[in-house]
């Protein structure tokens, strides 16, 4: 069974590879970390509601699977700059690491029978249905299910972002006060002196504070789930078991199956075995957004948090190697690949690529230097929040193009990961 | 900045939007605007008193009738769609757009529309009239827009952004002539002294391209709001509740408040189905629930104010695993 398990890891790994640049996006996300992300808001603030709504409407970054709970945002008094010791005991009393792996295996809250298709669908591009249902049938079939899935699962991730309001009232008066001197200019724009002066003087009062205004302070704190060997053979061994059909025959077995009524117990009251590891924190202030393209507030409320998120979470990457995202070749005649700005791709940057390698004995995946490369200076993709609504220079790039630093012989699917 | 800095930096701030809409980029040339295409060849000369940004490939632009100004549509292929005979015309989405006739008021709250009409233009059919005599329209969004069909005071405001320069000072406006995919009803109403935005009760129905109307003339609902994810929120004799795109009430409008409503406040959980859409909902008791695309519910009825606290502990009904 488990040189079975170690062959379709192969499989699963050198597909992709073989079958070149149209079929990446498996083996992308196949490596692909997992990440939860929640906001922590600050009723007591100006703007509250406008910043929950703007985190509330961002995806999860496409370099991620989205791996969220429901919880998307909480709350907490502005009165501390550091948070950590509160988020903590927070993700430790709801079990957020719990609810994390109980997401991972899909679990059904009323039967708590789990469901590895998640897994697969993450991870199991080779395998079928049938041969993970085979591998639950035994112990070594579990646990080779757990070595599939070992890599992805202890890739999982929560960032906390601690999202404040900068209150720039100052700023915000300079503005408006630049309203009366710009009325020369607006003259100009209208052709129609009164009629847009007059409405600049009041709309342009307005929108113009809130976007002289409209800055914010995000604290991201990185956890990762801490799951080891350990963690996954207690896991398996005692609360693992497969979600009962919904036909009447299967809940009546499942209603008579003490045992496994004992293992659903077991795990919702286990608030010891699944636990998070702090991996670090980042702060900064966003930046002055460009209004180019956007149509609203609310865009611009969206715009600046998305930016924001998006620089610190590139930062995190910088300074954590576990949360690097590692990405596909696309192409090698270019050699391209889907990252860019928003990864933090500058002209200045360099990639290890990295070839998987499999041990034959514990079935897990390894990584071997390939070569190096490093980004075109002038196709470098600007892929930031907005970007193509602002008309960013990159921004038709749908891919940053690489030259060759040193290695040869790199192939569509070939991962690269960023070395300082 | 210098005036003639100023303007290059107008010109490149008003670049297009939408990838159709980069062969049109408005241009300024002493007072009047034109359009010129992405290669900076022109296809409109500067003679227009105003241009917006430019929509699926077509241009707002206006010209100066008396004291007033009076608009019209050009494509990018340098078609005139529109002769500027409208006193405004906005809301360009689908094939379609809202043009107003009536009174254009000039106060100090700002420029708006009120006591006209508004009503459709299909492009592809201009010289067709696609229902007039609304009070006040949304845009046609997945094929459906909202009219209202009783006279209100609601004062629909020209939509705007400001133009800022490098240091972050408003330096002119661009005119917002498209849709996004976050436009919200409010988008369209001039807001008060303190910024806030407040709609009268109208008769909103919903219609179809072809002007049917898909909920009922005889009930019609006070307010209304924008699509999204298929559903938009509706209220009928004070009560809230949800329409889908053909006009069914799937939520029923029995609750005393909604999600996404005026007045409601974004609470802590995002519950975001594989397909459809979930909205929390508060019932006469404040009690919360949360129900689907079809009415169906998610969480039931719970006195959890949708606000979770870093010291609470979670109600296990409010977690998905």
């Amino acid at each position: 069974m488990r040189n079975l398990y170690i062959a379709i890891i192969a499989a699963a790994i050198a597909l992709p590879v073989s079958l070149g640049a149209q079929n990446t996006d498996s083996l992308l996300q196949y490596r692909r970390s997992s990440l939860y992300s929640f906001m922590i808001s600050h009723p007591d603030q100006k703007m509250d509601d406008e910043i929950v709504e703007a985190f509330m409407s961002l995806e999860t970054p496409d370099k991620y699977n989205n791996h969220d709970l429901s919880v998307k945002c909480v709350t907490a008094a502005s009165k501390k700059d550091d948070l950590k010791r509160e988020v903590e005991d927070y993700l430790a009393r709801n079990d957020i690491a719990k609810r994390l792996v109980s997401k991972w295996f899909l679990r059904n809250k009323e039967t708590g029978g789990f469901d590895p298709s998640l897994v697969m669908s993450r991870g199991l591009y080779g395998a079928t249905a049938l041969d993970v249902e085979t591998a639950a049938q035994s112990k070594r079939g579990i646990d080779a299910l757990a070595d599939k899935g070992y890599e992805m699962i202890s890739n999982t991730f929560i960032i906390v972002n601690d999202i404040t309001y900068v209150d720039h009232e100052a700023n915000a008066d300079i503005a408006t006060g630049i309203l009366g001197v710009i009325g020369g200019i607006a003259a100009g724009i209208s052709g129609s002196d009164d009629n847009i002066v007059t409405s600049l003087t009041t709309l342009g009062a307005m929108v113009s504070s809130m976007i002289a205004g409209f800055t914010v302070r995000i604290n991201s704190y990185l956890y990762q789930l801490d799951w080891n060997d350990q963690t996954a053979d207690y896991f398996y061994e005692h609360y693992y078991y497969n979600k009962p059909g919904r036909d009447s025959l299967s809940m009546a077995l499942f209603a008579a199956d003490t045992a496994l009524a004992a293992k659903k117990a077991a795990y919702e009251a286990d608030s010891t075995t699944f636990r998070l590891k702090f991996i670090g924190n980042y702060t900064a202030k966003s930046a002055k957004p460009v209004l180019r393209g956007l149509y609203n507030p609310e865009d611009v409320f969206r715009k600046v948090c998305g930016r924001a998120i998006d620089n610190n979470v590139m930062e995190l990457q910088k300074e954590f190697d576990q949360f690097k995202v590692k990405v596909p070749l696309y192409s090698t005649e270019p050699l391209m690949a889907r990252i860019g700005k928003k990864e933090g791709v500058t002209a200045k940057s360099k990639y290890e690529v990295l070839v998987p390698v499999v041990d034959e004995v514990t079935g897990k995946v390894s990584y071997n230097r390939r070569g190096v490369i490093r980004p075109v200076a002038d196709k470098i993709w600007d892929n930031r929040y907005m970007a193509s609504e602002e008309q960013a220079e990159g921004s038709e790039l749908t891919a940053t193009t690489f030259e060759v630093v040193s290695g040869m012989n790199f192939t569509p699917g070939m991962l690269i990961r960023e070395i300082k | 900045m210098g005036k003639t800095s100023a303007l290059s930096f107008l010109a490149a701030a008003l670049l297009p939007l939408s990838a159709a809409a980069q062969t049109m980029v408005p241009f300024q040339s002493g007072k009047a605007w034109g359009y010129k295409d992405a290669s900076g060849k022109t296809i409109f000369k500067a003679q227009y008193a105003a241009a917006s940004l430019s929509a699926d490939g077509l241009g707002l632009v206006a010209v100066q009738d008396g004291t007033f100004l009076k608009w019209g549509v050009v494509s990018a292929d340098g078609h005139t769609v529109i002769e500027p005979s409208y006193d405004y015309i906005d809301l360009c989405s689908e094939g379609t757009v809202a043009v107003y006739t009536g009174p254009v008021e000039n106060s100090e709250e700002g420029l708006y529309m009120s006591g006209g009409q508004w009503g459709f233009i299909d492009l592809n059919n201009p010289e067709a009239d696609l229902n007039r005599g609304f009070d006040l329209v949304g845009p046609f969004i997945d094929g459906v827009a909202w009219v209202n069909r009783t006279k209100t005071d609601i004062k629909r405001q020209k939509r705007t952004m400001p133009i800022l320069n490098n240091k972050g000072k408003v330096i002119g406006e661009n005119i917002i002539f498209g849709v996004s995919e976050s436009f919200s009803m409010n988008d369209m109403v001039l807001p008060d002294a303190e910024g806030g935005t407040a709609f009268e009760d109208g008769a909103w129905i919903l219609i179809d391209r072809n002007g049917n109307a898909l909920t009922p003339e005889n009930t019609p609902y006070q307010a209304v709001g924008e699509f999204r994810d298929g559903l938009a929120w509706v209220k009928k004799n004070g009560r809230f509740g949800y329409v889908n795109l053909n006009g069914e009430e799937v939520i029923p409008a029995i609750y005393v408040m909604v999600q996404d409503a005026p007045g409601s406040s974004p609470g802590s959980l995002l519950l975001r189905p594989e397909s459809g859409a979930v909205r929390w909902v508060v019932d006469d008791r404040g009690l919360t629930a949360w129900l689907n695309e079809k009415g169906g519910t998610v969480i039931g009825f719970t006195d959890f104010n949708g606000k979770v606290s870093v010291f609470d502990t979670v109600d296990e009904s409010m977690w998905d695993f």
